[in-house]
C-alpha cells in the first residue's frame, strides 16, 4: 500500500523536522554570485542556486558529474565548444519577482548569469573566472565599462543558446578548467526577472532552483535556509570506493532522497570559544572552525579523546585544498624605494634562498597550527587534481648554511649586529600582516634573527594589504589560497606573469616559468600535464618567489546523528548530502 | 584682679587655660590662665592684637573650641548660673547657645548661611530655642529686623545674604542674636569689615540693644579707640595673659601696665602729630620716651611745591554685561583731578566703593583704559602704549594691602627682591644686585638671613616691609600705599608707618597714601583728598580738613570716627 | 581654613620650614604612603635596570621548551598536541634542483661545514613558565615592566607639558584664545576615550613605543588641562600678580616663572595619576593589538598572547603578568593619595 503511495517527483521529502545547526567564523557578505567573493558567502550560494555541474560526492580524486546538465558537456572543436542540454522541468522556487507565474529554469538563464560577471555595475571580484576566454563576451564587457551600461539583449558569439534548453560556449581557445569553473558555487543560474526586481538588494534576497532556499536572514547574525520543496530532488546512488568510510556512509545513505535535511540554520559566531562551546553544548551539529582549541578535543596522535568519543562524537580529518606560502616580492623596484628582496640576480637569489632556509615552517605546524597542518611541498595541494604526494620541495630548513650562504654573497653584519646589502647599504624586510597575526610576525622575526637580518612590521586592515598587494606594493606576506575548483591550473596561475596585479602576489615574472605554464593550459590533467607542473615548481624554487608553508587539517566534529558526511575537496559544503539520525551514536 | 560689685557677676571666668596641640610633638598655650569676671548689665570690652588669645576665651565660653586639637585642663572654670559651662554636657550647652548666650563674629557673609534667606535664619533661632510656631516666628523676625533697623523689612525678610550690603548683613546676624534675648551677647570685632560711618551705626545699634534688654556684652576688639566708647570695663590681653583689667576710665586715664599704655599711645591721634609713632617696645624697655616721639611734625602744602604728578579728570567705567547684548557701565571714577607734589604725601580717603583703590590702580595701568590725563615727568602716563611702559614702571610703585596675598608664596624673599632688579636690568652683575637687595633688607628692618626664607614664615607687618623693600628695590619716583597698613595690629600698624616716613625722609619719594582710618591719614599726609562714589568731594591740608571741613561728606566721616571714652563720656 | 587651624597658627611663634619639607614631613607619616612609595621606587628601579641591560636583557631567548611550566608545578607531561595525518616530522629536507643556480655554491658551503649544530638545552621548567616559544615569563615580565612603565612615564610627561601650556595659556589670557582651547578640549573629551585611542592607533600606520606614546600624550592631556585652567583662572586675579604686574614682569614671565610655581603641587599629583593611566592605557592598546610591536614586550602584549594560552591551559603568562600590573597599579594610587594629602595647599 504504501508503495502506491510514492510520493512523485518534485514533492519534498526532505523531514522538516531535521535541522541542521552549523557556523560561520566570519560574517557572510551576500548571496548574488557577482557580487561576493567569500568562502562563507559561497557555501551558502552553493546550496541555493543549481550549476550545470557538480562532483560526485564519494569519487576520489574529485570527478565532475552532471547537475542542471542532463550529462557532461559535449566537446567539440579541438575543445573550444562546449554544448550542454538543460534538464527540463528544474523549477526556481516562487518569488513576488515572478509574478505568480512558475518560473523554469532555461539556458538562457545560464548565458544570462555568465554575462552578469562582465556588468561593471556587479564589480565581480570573480570576473577572471571567465575573462579572455569565450569569444565576444570581453568587446560587450569593455563596451560595457565605457558606457556604464551592460547590453544584455546584444549577441554574444561565444554563448549560443540555440533552443530552450541547450547552451553552447564558444571559447577564444582551449581550456580544459571551463567544466570545473561551472561546477564552481559561483556559476549556479539566476532569474533575469529576481535580478531586475530587487536591483541593489540582490545579496538579500537570492532565488535559486537548488536544494535548498532562503528563509530567514539577519544580516551578520543568522541565515536559516530550508529545503526547496519544489525540488526536483535526488536519489543518493554514489558508488563508494574501497574504504570503511565509503562503504558505511553508502550503507547509511543508499536509496535517500535528497535533501534529507529540512532546514539549515547558520549562526555567526566570531569568537572560537564560542563556536567550541555550542558545539561542546550540542547546539550545533559539525564544526570544523576549532584550529586554537584542537588540544581540547584531540590527542597527541589525532584521535579524539576519550570523553568525546564516548559521547558518539565523530571526527572527520580531511587535509583542505589549500596552501599557505610566504611570499617575496619580485620586483626591482617598490614604488621608487629599492626592493632588498627583489630581482633576478644570483645575489638576490641568495637572500631570498637564506631566508627560506631559515624560516622556522616546523615551528609554525607545532606551535602556530598546534599541529594541525601539514608541510606544503609543492603549489597545488591534495585534493586537487596535479597534486603529487611524492614531490619534496628543494628548499630544506638550514639556518646556518642559510648564515654561510649570506656570508659568501657579501652581506655582512653590521655593527648593530644585523646584516647590511652587499653595497653596504641597510637592509630592512618590510613584513605586512594584520592585527591578528601577531604570533606569525614572532615568528618570522625569530627566523629573520636567527640569520641576522633586521625587519619590519607594517600592519594594515585585510582590504587594504590587498589593494597594496595589487600595486606590487607589498615587500613579504603571508598568504593563503583555497581552491576554487579541484584542478592545479588554479593554483600555479598564481605564479603566471602576466597575473601580476590579479592573483600573482609576488608579482613573479620568469619567462621560463609563463612558457611551461602556458603549455600545461593546453594539457587535460594527466601524467604530460604533472611534468610540467613539476618542473615549474622546481623553477619557482629555484629563483625562490614563495616559501612553502603549510596546507590546513580541517577536523570536522560531528555530532553523533549527522550521518552521511564525507569531506569534498571542492564543495564549499556537503548539506543536501547528509542526514540526521536520532538513534546513531552513543 | 579687681572684682566687681555692682548689680552682681552673670559669668566669672576663673583661671581659664587653653592649649593647642599643632602636630604630634608641639603643643602651644593660647591662654595660659586667665580670670575675669562679666557683670549683668553692662559692656566688657576684650582687647588684644592677634594672638593674644581673645577670640580664644570667647569661644571657650561657648564651647565652639575645635575638639580635635583644643584641650582645656581641669581647673579652668567657667561660671554661669552656678554652674561650670566647661563641665556642661553637649545637649545643655546646646540649649544655652543662641537662648542665653549668643555671638556675633567679624564676617557676616561667611557666618550667614548663604543658601538660606535671612527671615529663615532668625526664625530657625526662633523656633528651636522658644518654640514659636512658623507663623509666630515669622512675626518676631519682621519685629527685630525693624529693630535692627533694617530697611524694609518685609522685603529683606525673604532676601538671600549676597543681597544685603555688609551693614545690612552684621544688623541681620544681630537680630539672630538678640532674637532670644540671651543674657551675654559676644561680639567678636564685629565692626573691623565694616566703613567707619557703618561701623558708628552698628556701635550705636549695640549699645542702644544692650540698654533695652538689660544684657551683658562681651566686646572683642583690637581697637582701644572704638573701646573707649562703648565699653564700661576693659581686659587687656597679651600673649594668652591679662596684662591690667579695670572700669573704662581708669585705663584710659591712670593705665597701670606698660603694654596697655602702648596700645593707647601707638595709634595716631588726631590731636597730635609725634615725629615717629611710638612702639610697643618703646613703652616696654625702661627709661623715658624717646623725644622723637614727642616732637611734632609740621605737614601741609604751601602751594609752591615741585609737582611731580599732575592728575587731571580722570574717569574709570566698568563694562558689565546685561541681557543678551546690552553692556552696563559703571562709573567707579568720575573726574578726579589732583596735584602731587614731591617728597610730599596725598592722602586719599573714603569708604569702600568711593573709588580711591581703583584711582591708584588706574595710574599704574593696571585696570586697562581710562579716560583723562595723569602728567608725569611731561608724559601722559595714561596713554603711553603698553610696550613702552617698562621705564615708567619703575617710578611708580605700589604696596597693597594684604600682606598675605601680594608675595607670591613661592619665591624666597631674596627672589621676590632680585626680581625688580632683574626685570629693569638694574645693576650690573649678580652679585651686585644681591648687594643692594642685603642693604634694603637692613634697611627695612629685617636681618639679612631673611633672603633664603619664605613669605609664610613671616608675620603680616614684616610681609609689609618686604613688599615695601621690594619697591624701593626700582627706586620710585611715587610710591602708592593702597590700605597699606590697615590689615595690621595697631603696634605693627605704627612700626610700618615709620618706617614708610623714613624712607621718605630719606629717599624724598612722593606718596599717595590711601586708607579709610582717618587717624592714620591725617597723621601721614600732608594734603587729603576725600572720595565719595568715584568723584572727588574736597581737597585740603590735612590739618585745615580735620580742623575745619567744608563738605557735610567730609563732617559726616570725620564724626564717625571713635572719639575714645572721652566721647562717650561728652555724650 | 577651619578656625582650629587659623587660631593654631595665630598662636604659633616658632619656625616653620618650606611647603616641600612640611610635605614630605607629612608623607612620612603616612604608613601607607610610605610602602607604597617603597613599591613604586621598586618598580622604578626595575625599570632602570631593564633599561641598562642589567636585567632581563636575554629575554626573548628561547631557554625553555614551549609552554614550559613553572618550576613550582614541575614539568609538563609529554603530550606535545596532535599531530597531523600524515605530517613529516621535524623540519624540511629538502631536494636537489635541476635549476637551481645556487646548486654549486650550496654544495660547497655544506661541504665545507662539519656536523650540524647542536641546538640549545631547553629547560623543561622555568621560575614562573615559559610562553608559546620557551622565553622566559619572568624575564617578560621585568621587561614589560620597563617598557609599559616608560610609555606611562613619557606619555604622562608629555600630556602634562602639552596640558601646562595649553592651559596656562587659556586660563591666563581668556578671551578668545580661551575660546579656542575649550572648543579644542571639547572635541578631544567628546569621544569616549577608548574610541578615540584606538581610532587614532588605527589611523597611524607607524606601529612601535614611540606612536603608543604619542598617542596616548596627544590625547591624554585634556584631564589635567582643565585643573590647570582652573588654577591660572584663579591665581591670575591674585594681589601677588597684580604686584608683578605693577613691578613690570612681562606676560610669559608671570605666567611660567609666578603662577607656574603655584599650580606645580597639582600639576604633579595629576602627572602621578595619568603615569597609571597611561599604563593602563597602553595595556589595553597592546592586548587589543594597536600597541607596542613585536620585538617589544610589554604587559599589554602579554595578556594578548594568553588570550589563546589560557584555553590550552596555560596560566602563568597571565598570572605573570596581571600580578605585576596589579601591584603597580596599585601601589602608585597609594602613592598618588598620599602625595596629594601631603600637598594640600590649605596647610600651607
Amino acid at each position: 500500500m504504501l508503495s502506491a503511495l510514492a510520493l512523485p517527483a518534485g514533492s519534498r521529502a526532505a523531514d522538516p523536522a531535521k535541522t541542521l545547526r552549523v557556523t560561520f567564523q566570519v560574517a557572510e557578505t551576500g548571496f548574488d554570485p557577482t557580487r561576493t567573493s567569500d568562502y562563507y558567502s559561497g557555501m551558502v550560494i552553493e546550496a541555493i542556486y543549481d550549476r550545470l555541474l557538480t562532483y560526485d560526492y564519494l569519487a576520489r580524486p574529485s570527478k565532475l558529474v552532471p547537475l542542471a546538465a542532463e550529462s557532461l558537456p559535449q566537446i567539440t572543436d579541438n575543445g573550444k565548444t562546449y554544448t550542454f542540454r538543460i534538464k527540463k522541468g528544474i523549477y526556481f522556487t516562487p518569488d513576488p519577482a515572478f509574478k505568480g507565474k512558475k518560473r523554469e529554469l532555461t539556458a538562457e538563464d545560464y548565458a544570462y548569469s555568465i554575462k552578469r560577471f562582465f556588468d561593471p555595475r556587479n564589480r565581480s571580484p570573480y570576473a577572471f573566472l571567465f575573462e579572455g576566454k569565450i569569444v565576444g563576451l570581453d568587446d560587450l564587457g569593455a563596451r560595457a565599462r565605457k558606457t556604464g551600461r551592460f547590453d544584455y539583449e546584444a549577441k554574444v558569439a561565444g554563448l549560443e543558446v540555440p533552443d530552450r534548453y541547450t547552451l553552447r560556449i564558444h571559447l577564444k581557445e582551449i581550456d580544459y578548467g571551463l567544466s570545473h569553473i561551472l561546477a564552481f558555487d559561483l556559476s549556479g543560474a539566476v532569474a533575469r526577472e529576481v535580478i531586475e526586481f530587487y536591483g541593489e538588494d540582490t545579496n538579500a534576497h537570492p532565488v535559486g532552483s537548488g536544494p535548498y532556499r532562503l528563509k530567514q536572514y539577519t544580516r551578520s547574525s543568522k541565515i536559516v535556509l530550508e529545503a526547496n520543496p519544489g525540488y526536483r530532488g535526488k536519489i543518493w546512488d554514489f558508488q563508494p570506493g574501497d574504504d570503511a568510510l565509503d562503504k558505511e556512509i553508502a550503507a547509511q545513505m543508499e536509496g535517500k532522497r535528497l535533501p534529507a535535511i529540512g532546514n539549515v540554520e547558520i549562526s555567526i559566531m566570531e569568537e572560537t570559544q564560542s563556536r567550541w562551546l555550542a558545539f561542546e553544548k550540542g547546539e550545533t551539529d559539525l564544526e570544523y572552525q576549532l584550529w586554537d582549541v584542537a588540544p581540547t578535543f584531540m590527542t597527541a596522535d589525532g584521535k579524539l579523546r576519550p570523553a568525546f568519543l564516548k559521547r558518539g562524537i565523530k571526527l572527520n580529518r580531511t587535509v583542505d585544498p589549500e596552501i599557505t606560502y610566504t611570499y617575496f616580492n619580485m620586483q626591482e623596484k617598490i614604488g621608487d624605494q629599492p626592493n632588498p628582496v627583489g630581482g633576478y640576480s644570483l645575489e638576490r637569489i641568495a637572500l631570498r634562498r637564506a631566508i627560506a632556509m631559515a624560516y622556522k615552517t616546523g615551528d609554525r605546524i607545532r606551535v602556530l597550527r598546534k599541529g594541525q597542518a601539514v608541510r606544503a611541498e609543492h603549489p597545488i595541494p591534495p585534493g586537487v587534481a596535479g597534486y603529487d604526494p611524492n614531490y619534496v620541495n628543494s628548499i630544506p630548513y638550514d639556518p646556518r648554511t642559510a648564515n654561510a650562504l649570506l656570508d659568501r654573497f657579501g652581506y655582512k653584519k653590521g655593527a648593530d649586529g644585523y646584516r647590511r646589502m652587499p653595497d653596504g647599504k641597510p637592509l630592512v624586510i618590510r613584513f605586512s600582516s594584520t592585527e591578528r597575526d601577531r604570533p606569525y610576525d614572532e615568528l618570522m622575526q625569530r627566523s629573520l634573527d636567527s640569520i641576522a637580518i633586521r625587519m619590519e612590521i607594517h600592519k594594515d586592515r585585510f582590504p587594504e594589504l590587498l589593494k597594496l598587494e595589487r600595486r606590487c606594493r607589498i615587500m613579504m606576506r603571508n598568504a593563503a589560497w583555497i581552491a576554487d575548483y579541484a584542478d592545479g591550473d588554479n593554483f600555479m596561475q598564481l605564479l603566471y606573469g602576466p597575473n601580476t596585479q590579479q592573483s600573482n602576489n609576488a608579482c613573479y615574472q620568469s619567462p621560463e616559468f609563463d612558457k611551461l605554464y602556458e603549455k600545461s593550459r593546453t594539457l587535460p590533467d594527466g601524467p604530460e600535464r604533472n611534468k610540467l607542473y613539476w618542473a615549474m615548481a622546481r623553477r619557482m624554487e629555484a629563483d625562490t618567489a614563495w616559501i612553502m608553508n603549510d596546507s590546513r587539517v580541517r577536523n570536522m566534529l560531528m555530532q553523533p546523528r549527522v550521518i552521511g558526511y564525507k569531506r569534498h575537496p571542492a564543495l564549499h559544503q556537503e548539506w543536501m548530502y547528509l542526514d540526521l539520525d536520532s538513534s546513531a551514536g552513543k | 584682679m579687681t572684682a566687681v560689685n555692682s548689680s552682681g557677676t552673670l559669668i566669672a571666668i576663673r583661671d581659664l587655660k587653653v592649649d593647642f596641640r599643632l602636630d604630634r610633638t608641639t603643643v602651644t598655650q593660647a591662654v595660659k590662665g586667665i580670670s575675669f569676671d562679666i557683670p549683668v548689665n553692662s559692656t566688657v570690652a576684650l582687647v588684644g592684637e592677634s594672638g593674644s588669645g581673645k577670640s580664644v576665651t570667647a569661644l571657650a565660653i561657648l564651647g565652639l573650641l575645635p575638639k580635635e586639637n583644643s584641650t582645656v585642663p581641669p581647673g579652668s572654670r567657667i561660671l554661669y548660673g552656678g554652674r561650670n559651662l566647661l563641665a556642661l554636657a553637649p545637649g545643655e550647652l546646646q540649649k544655652l547657645r543662641g537662648a542665653d548666650i549668643s555671638m556675633i563674629f567679624q564676617e557676616p557673609m561667611s557666618s550667614l548661611n548663604p543658601v538660606f534667606t535671612i527671615g529663615f535664619q532668625i526664625t530657625e533661632v526662633l523656633t528651636k530655642h522658644l518654640g514659636m510656631t512658623g507663623r509666630q516666628a515669622r512675626v518676631r523676625a519682621l519685629e527685630l529686623l525693624r529693630e535692627v533697623g533694617i530697611p524694609e523689612p518685609e522685603a529683606k525678610i525673604d532676601a538671600y545674604p549676597f543681597q544685603l550690603s555688609g551693614g545690612q548683613q552684621q544688623r541681620a546676624m544681630i537680630a539672630i542674636a538678640i532674637a532670644c534675648e540671651p543674657k551675654l551677647l559676644i561680639a567678636d570685632e564685629p565692626t573691623t569689615a565694616l566703613d567707619v560711618t557703618i561701623q558708628k551705626q552698628i556701635l550705636e545699634l549695640i549699645a542702644a540693644l544692650q540698654k533695652r534688654l538689660r544684657m551683658s556684652v562681651l566686646f572683642i576688639t583690637h581697637d582701644l579707640a572704638l573701646v573707649g566708647e562703648i565699653a564700661d570695663y576693659v581686659v587687656v590681653m597679651r600673649e594668652g595673659e591679662i596684662k591690667e583689667q579695670g572700669r573704662v576710665e581708669q585705663i584710659f586715664e591712670a593705665p597701670q601696665d606698660a603694654y596697655t599704655r602702648a596700645l593707647l599711645l601707638c595709634r595716631p591721634q588726631l590731636e597730635r602729630r609725634p615725629r615717629r609713632l611710638p612702639v610697643i617696645d618703646d613703652f616696654l624697655k625702661p627709661g623715658p620716651l624717646a623725644g622723637s616721639t614727642l616732637e611734632e611734625r609740621s605737614r601741609g602744602l604751601r602751594g609752591d611745591e615741585e609737582i611731580i604728578l599732575e592728575v587731571r579728570h580722570l574717569g574709570k567705567s566698568f563694562y558689565s554685561r546685561e541681557g543678551l547684548f546690552g553692556k552696563r557701565e559703571f562709573k567707579a571714577v568720575k573726574n578726579v583731578s589732583f596735584k602731587l607734589a614731591r617728597g610730599k604725601t596725598l592722602g586719599i580717603v573714603g569708604e569702600s566703593g568711593s573709588g580711591k583703590t581703583t584711582v591708584a590702580l588706574t595710574l599704574l595701568r593696571l585696570r586697562g583704559e581710562s579716560s583723562g590725563e595723569a602728567l608725569f615727568d611731561g608724559k601722559d602716563l595714561l596713554s603711553i602704549p603698553q610696550t613702552e611702559m617698562m621705564p615708567y614702571k619703575r617710578r611708580i610703585q605700589i604696596v597693597f594691602q594684604n600682606p598675605y596675598a601680594s608675595l607670591n608664596p613661592r619665591f624666597t624673599i631674596g627672589q621676590l627682591l632680585m626680581e625688580p632688579l632683574q626685570v629693569h636690568r638694574i645693576g650690573s652683575s649678580e652679585s651686585e644686585r644681591r648687594d643692594r637687595v642685603y642693604k634694603l633688607l637692613e634697611e627695612v628692618g629685617l636681618p639679612e638671613v631673611s633672603f633664603f626664607k619664605y613669605p609664610h614664615e613671616f608675620s603680616g607687618g614684616q610681609r609689609q616691609r618686604i613688599a615695601i623693600a621690594r619697591c624701593l628695590t626700582m627706586k620710585p619716583d611715587v610710591l602708592i600705599c593702597d590700605e597699606a597698613v590697615s590689615a595690621l595690629d595697631v603696634s605693627i600698624q605704627a612700626q610700618v608707618l615709620n618706617l614708610l616716613q623714613d624712607l621718605q625722609d630719606e629717599h624724598h619719594m612722593s606718596y599717595i597714601f590711601i586708607s579709610h582710618d582717618l587717624a592714620v591719614v591725617k597723621y601721614m599726609a600732608d594734603q587729603v583728598m576725600v572720595m565719595n562714589e568715584g568723584e572727588v568731594v574736597e581737597v585740603a591740608n590735612s590739618d585745615d580738613i580735620y580742623r575745619n571741613p567744608q563738605h557735610p561728606y567730609t563732617k559726616k566721616l570725620l564724626s564717625s570716627i571713635p572719639q575714645g571714652w572721652r566721647g562717650a563720656r561728652a555724650r | 581654613m577651619t578656625q582650629a587651624a587659623a587660631l593654631a597658627i595665630g598662636v604659633q611663634r616658632a619656625e616653620s620650614p618650606g611647603l616641600w619639607t612640611l610635605a614630605w614631613r607629612r608623607f612620612c607619616r603616612d604608613r601607607v604612603g610610605l610602602v607604597s612609595f617603597l613599591i613604586v621606587v621598586f618598580f622604578f628601579g626595575l625599570m632602570a635596570a631593564s633599561g641598562v641591560h642589567l636585567i632581563a636583557a636575554d629575554w626573548s631567548k628561547e631557554v625553555g621548551v614551549n609552554y614550559a611550566p613553572p618550576t613550582f608545578i614541575g614539568p609538563e607531561v609529554a603530550d606535545g598536541g596532535p599531530s597531523a595525518p600524515g605530517s613529516h616530522g621535524g623540519e624540511r629536507t629538502g631536494e636537489a634542483n635541476p635549476f637551481d643556480p645556487l646548486a654549486g655554491v650550496l654544495a660547497e658551503i655544506r661541504a665545507a661545514s662539519g656536523a650540524a649544530s647542536v641546538a640549545e638545552a631547553q629547560a623543561p621548567t622555568l621560575v614562573f613558565g615559559g610562553d608559546r616559544w620557551g622565553r622566559d615569563v619572568l624575564q617578560k615580565t621585568i621587561k614589560g615592566t620597563e617598557t609599559s612603565m616608560f610609555v606611562g612615564l613619557v606619555a604622562a610627561v608629555l600630556a602634562a607639558f602639552l596640558a601646562t601650556v595649553f592651559g596656562a595659556l587659556a586660563g591666563y589670557y581668556g578671551g578668545w584664545i580661551d575660546d579656542f582651547f575649550n572648543w579644542f578640549y571639547s572635541v578631544f573629551t567628546s569621544i569616549p576615550y577608548l574610541l578615540l585611542i584606538l581610532a587614532i592607533a588605527a589611523v597611524l600606520n607607524q606601529k612601535g613605543t614611540l606612536t603608543v606614546i604619542l598617542i596616548l600624550g596627544l590625547t591624554g592631556w585634556t584631564g589635567i588641562f582643565r585643573l590647570v585652567r582652573a588654577e591660572y583662572l584663579k591665581h591670575k586675579v591674585r594681589e601677588y600678580i597684580q604686584a608683578a604686574d605693577a613691578i613690570g614682569a612681562s606676560h610669559p614671565r608671570r605666567m611660567f616663572v609666578h603662577i607656574l610655581p603655584n599650580v606645580s603641587h597639582v600639576i604633579l599629583v595629576q602627572l602621578s595619576l595619568h603615569v597609571v593611566l597611561f599604563i593602563k592605557s597602553e595595556v589595553v592598546l597592546s592586548f587589543l593589538g594597536f600597541g607596542v610591536g613585536v620585538d617589544t614586550v610589554s604587559w599589554g602584549s602579554m595578556l594578548n598572547e594568553a588570550q589563546s594560552e589560557l584555553i590550552l591551559g596555560y596560566w602563568w603568562q597571565l598570572a605573570a603578568a596581571t600580578l605585576a600590573m596589579a601591584l603597580l597599579v596599585t601601589g602608585f594610587s597609594l602613592f598618588t593619595d598620599a602625595l596629594r594629602d601631603a600637598l594640600d595647599p590649605k596647610l600651607k
